[in-house]
């Protein structure tokens, strides 16, 4: 019913001729793309080609000199890692982008009596729960008794940050306790590696869950800060999401429960409901900055000449004040070079 | 395979198929017509401007409905927006009784709306979903079930009324 009144409003909402017109006319003033991707031949030319004449190549100068080449850390080919307008350095901390979502994992433990019987007519669940020696047991739990455990947590961030140098064919991210939510069609995604199944995913999204991708130089995911779409373009590309993952969260949760559950003044809230009054932006922060170490990504620039460098980035959270936010705060994800 | 320029001939053939799809898709998210018919000339722009992926009917739907959606939200960080109020003189357009129920939408938060409208009204499933919004199906199925929660509660407000 309630579908219904939904999909009979939305389907009422339809352009008016005169703006559809006012489009046709756009189009037929503007000139069409000339840029042409080959995707299969920019695929093969990563594939297969360049691993063999780079290997080629670097075989016969090690022959001639007689030395061992060392392939990595190149200080001929520098690279720098930007953020909008701003450069990425090692002793400040720079905005590199925002908390966009946060989700996590949770169920409930009985907060005494691990038996609580359902005869009273209230809804139980099963449950993974703590016993006195610290062992783990499933139990039947009342869902309207017991406290809120949180499993895991995860704060989903969109990511603005290029790298740029000459001679770079391409820019390897490889994330640190986390996963890239990686968008397959988009054409500057050259190759990307499966991560660990996660919980809390479906199978179908797991492919899409990536610990490190490749992006052609010139195709490097968009950076949302100072961005201006140019006159006459539209931007139909995502900014690279990563996301960060806490697997033990009781911890910082426990060391201090009210800092982290709201509850609205004068009202009961359902158990079920928990989760959505945990402040948990602020927990992903806290969590960041408690573990600085554990968050990070390598940035590899793969050179022209076959050389590569990689520059490793360290975060810092911030909950900023944010009047066009629904909650009057954004979560705002600073880096500096490790 | 090279991807197919898209010719003028072409584009106005996808924009009269696709016209109701990108204005729908705006005005949910914008929740104004006319800032709606703006985005519309603007996806209409960057279909030839930009190489869509008009070889694959289901891609190009949802690239136009992706690259709408971005141009949302550009538009909404603009100053231009967040200082100008909306003037909907278009709503005259729309049966009362439905009418109503629109504006009951209107409060709903984009980032629920866009989730509500791609999984009813276009029919996606989560992960198609998770896929067009460039997150995940987790956070995608978290947001539908807020997104229920408050469409319900709207629309039971509404049908008291």
């Amino acid at each position: 019913m309630k579908k219904n009144l939904y999909t009979d409003g939305i389907s009422k909402i339809k352009i008016s001729q005169k703006a559809l017109n006012k489009g046709l006319e756009a189009v037929r003033s503007c000139e069409p793309a000339k840029q042409v991707i080959d995707i299969r031949s920019a695929k093969h030319r990563n594939r297969f080609f360049k691993p063999v004449a780079a290997a080629a190549a670097v075989l016969a100068i090690a022959i001639a000199s007689g030395t061992i080449l060392s392939m990595q850390g190149s200080k001929s080919n520098p690279f720098v890692l930007t953020a909008g307008a701003k450069e990425l350095n090692s002793e400040t901390f720079v905005e590199i982008g925002n908390l966009d979502f946060v989700s996590n994992g949770s169920h409930w433990v009985s907060e005494n009596d691990v038996q609580t019987p359902d005869s009273v007519g209230q809804s139980t669940i099963i449950a993974e729960i703590e016993g006195e020696n610290g062992e783990k047991q499933k139990a039947q739990i009342l869902t309207s008794q017991g406290k809120f455990r949180l499993e895991w947590i995860e704060g989903d961030f969109n990511l603005g940050i290029q790298c740029k140098g000459e001679n770079i064919e391409s820019v390897t991210y490889k994330i640190n306790n986390g996963h890239f939510l990686v968008d397959d069609s988009y054409e500057g995604c050259i190759s990307h590696s499966l991560s660990q199944p996660v919980d809390g995913y479906g199978t179908v999204d797991k492919r899409k869950l990536a610990d490190t991708c490749t992006f052609a130089y010139n195709m490097q995911p968009q950076s949302r800060l100072d961005f201006e779409v140019p006159e006459g373009c539209v931007d139909g590309s995502y900014p690279l999401m990563a996301a960060f993952r806490a697997e033990d969260t009781q911890n910082i949760y426990k060391s201090n429960p009210e800092k982290y559950t709201l509850i609205p003044d004068g009202r009961e809230i359902p158990p079920y409901e928990y989760q959505n009054y945990l402040n948990d932006a602020l927990l992903v922060t806290d969590l960041i900055n408690s573990s600085p170490d554990e968050y990070s990504i390598d940035f590899t620039a793969n050179f022209a000449d076959g050389t590569t460098s990689t520059k490793t980035i360290v975060f810092r959270c911030e909950a900023v004040e944010d009047k066009n936010t629904e909650s009057g705060t954004r979560c705002r994800l600073e880096a500096k070079i490790a | 395979m090279n991807k197919i320029c898209c010719s003028k001939e072409t584009a106005e053939q996808i924009i009269r198929r696709y016209a109701d799809t990108i204005y729908r898709t705006a005005y949910q998210h914008l929740k104004n017509s006319a800032d709606a018919e703006d985005i519309f000339q603007e996806v209409c722009i960057a279909l030839i401007t930009k190489n869509a992926p008009i070889e694959d009917e289901e891609h190009l739907k949802r690239w136009l409905i992706r690259v709408t959606i971005n141009k949302c939200r550009d538009f909404k960080k603009s100053v231009w927006q967040k200082k100008t109020e909306s003037i909907d003189e278009h709503n005259e357009l729309i049966a009362p009784e439905v009418l109503s129920v629109i504006e009951e939408l209107k409060k709903i938060p984009d980032r629920y709306s866009d989730v509500l409208y791609l999984y009813y009204y276009e029919e996606y499933t989560i992960a198609e979903i998770a896929e067009i919004l460039g997150t995940s199906s987790n956070t995608i199925g978290t947001r539908l079930r807020r997104a229920r929660k408050k469409l319900k509660s709207l629309l039971e407000e509404e049908t008291k009324l």
